[in-house]
């Protein structure tokens, strides 16, 4: 059915919502092709194919479609689970969607499904956290030897609870998360991708970031210095625990600020995409 | 059927579907599945066959031109290149040696 032209109030929001159906489709879309591993290239060309793809179902100019139409033309498009792919075709692949999956926030997906209920991969949490345990212990126990010549128990346990404990921190972090109520979510078609790193974002800066900070890096990075300084751990040294903070502190903030940098281009650079795939 | 079995068959072959999808002239990306999928038992979807687009073109086996849309943005359409065109001639040769050997190689099971 196609909006009526003496209906120009009820047509403005019409408008409105057929775009916003396909910039929602999309963003989802990105969303599983990132976790995938997809490069940014590949996601913009896959999504690009896909907002030609929706045009084609529409068949008319956006500006006249109604919700009906909008609906239908995203129904002929696949499902998003289909866009969660499992083939690996390169190494790059493999890198990527494993520094998403831990940087962006995606090792917990939740999403509220079709019928409004929450839907957590638990199997994919938990295989990502023991690797990323036995990741954290094998890279303190190679610092160690780099540094140390040989190996010696004392490192390799920091290590391993260093790796340990962020296990820990995750865990308790995606249980609150997942322990929110679902009335307290907005559903998945609501719920635009960037909107969902963000609060991520802001629950990794608030609860995980201090925590992991305080709780596992600093000790360690500490304990580190003190051995390669060749000075005791305990009592506190001033010196040294102001050294290490802002040694810390500074690549943790810019690192931070970068990130946040690099989230809001991505955003603007879809949002401009998306904007130009409507003119 | 095995679906792990089917699902690995189909794509190993997406890829020479494609190519030989694009044999027969450009194509858009819609257009392509829609020529893909013309034929039945191929059934290829959406997200196989964009990022593969992606890559084919990185790879140089495609090359990208923009055209006009009735009501949308600018539709890109992908053409073989000749290095794509020779990829497709090794691949239908495997494909075909691979295919006769096979075929030849089940008769000989049903008649004995």
């Amino acid at each position: 059915m196609n909006a009526n032209t003496n209906a120009p109030m009820n047509m403005q929001s019409e408008i409105y919502d057929a775009r916003k159906a396909l910039g929602g489709y999309l963003e989802r879309t990105d969303l599983l092709l990132a976790r995938s591993g997809l490069s940014r290239s590949e996601r913009d060309e896959t999504l690009g194919q896909i907002s030609e793809q929706f045009y084609d179902l529409l068949g008319v100019p956006i500006e006249e479609a109604d919700r009906e139409l909008t609906e239908n033309a995203i129904a002929g498009l696949a499902p998003e689970r289909a866009f969660e792919l499992n083939d690996v075709m390169s190494t790059g692949q493999i890198l990527r969607a494993t520094w998403y999956r831990f940087c962006i926030g995606g090792i917990v997906p939740i999403f509220l499904n079709d019928h409004g209920r929450k839907r957590v991969v638990w199997g994919e949490l938990i295989k990502v956290l023991v690797w990323l345990g036995i990741f954290m212990s094998l890279v303190f126990a190679i610092i160690n030897m780099m540094m140390l010549g040989s190996p010696s128990w004392r490192w390799i346990v920091s290590g391993i609870m260093f790796g340990f404990m962020q296990i820990g921190i995750w865990l308790r972090f995606n249980w609150l998360y997942h322990h929110t109520p679902v009335e307290a979510m907005p559903r998945a078609e609501d719920w635009s991708a960037p909107r969902l790193h963000k609060i991520r974002y802001v629950w990794i800066l608030t609860v995980g970031g201090p925590a992991f900070f305080v709780i596992a890096l600093f000790p360690t990075t500490y304990w580190l210095v003190s051995a390669i300084l060749n000075r005791p751990a305990w009592p506190i040294d001033n010196g040294l625990f102001v050294i290490v903070s802002v040694s810390l502190g500074v690549p943790l903030y810019l690192l931070s600020m970068w990130d946040g940098w690099r989230r809001r281009r991505n955003t603007r650079r879809f949002q401009n995409w998306d904007r130009s795939a409507n003119m | 059927m095995d679906n792990a079995w089917t699902a690995q068959l189909r794509k190993g072959l997406v890829e020479l579907a494609v190519l030989a999808a694009l044999n027969g002239g450009e194509a858009y990306g819609y257009q392509l599945l829609g020529r893909i999928n013309a034929f039945p038992g191929l059934n290829l979807n959406e997200p196989t066959v964009y990022p593969l687009l992606a890559r084919l073109t990185r790879a140089g086996y495609l090359t990208v031109r923009s055209g006009p849309s009735p009501h949308g943005p600018p539709r890109r359409y992908y053409c073989l290149t000749e290095s794509g065109r020779d990829r497709l001639k090794q691949m239908r040769t495997l494909w075909q040696t691979t295919n006769e050997s096979l075929t030849q190689l089940i008769q000989q099971g049903d008649e004995s």
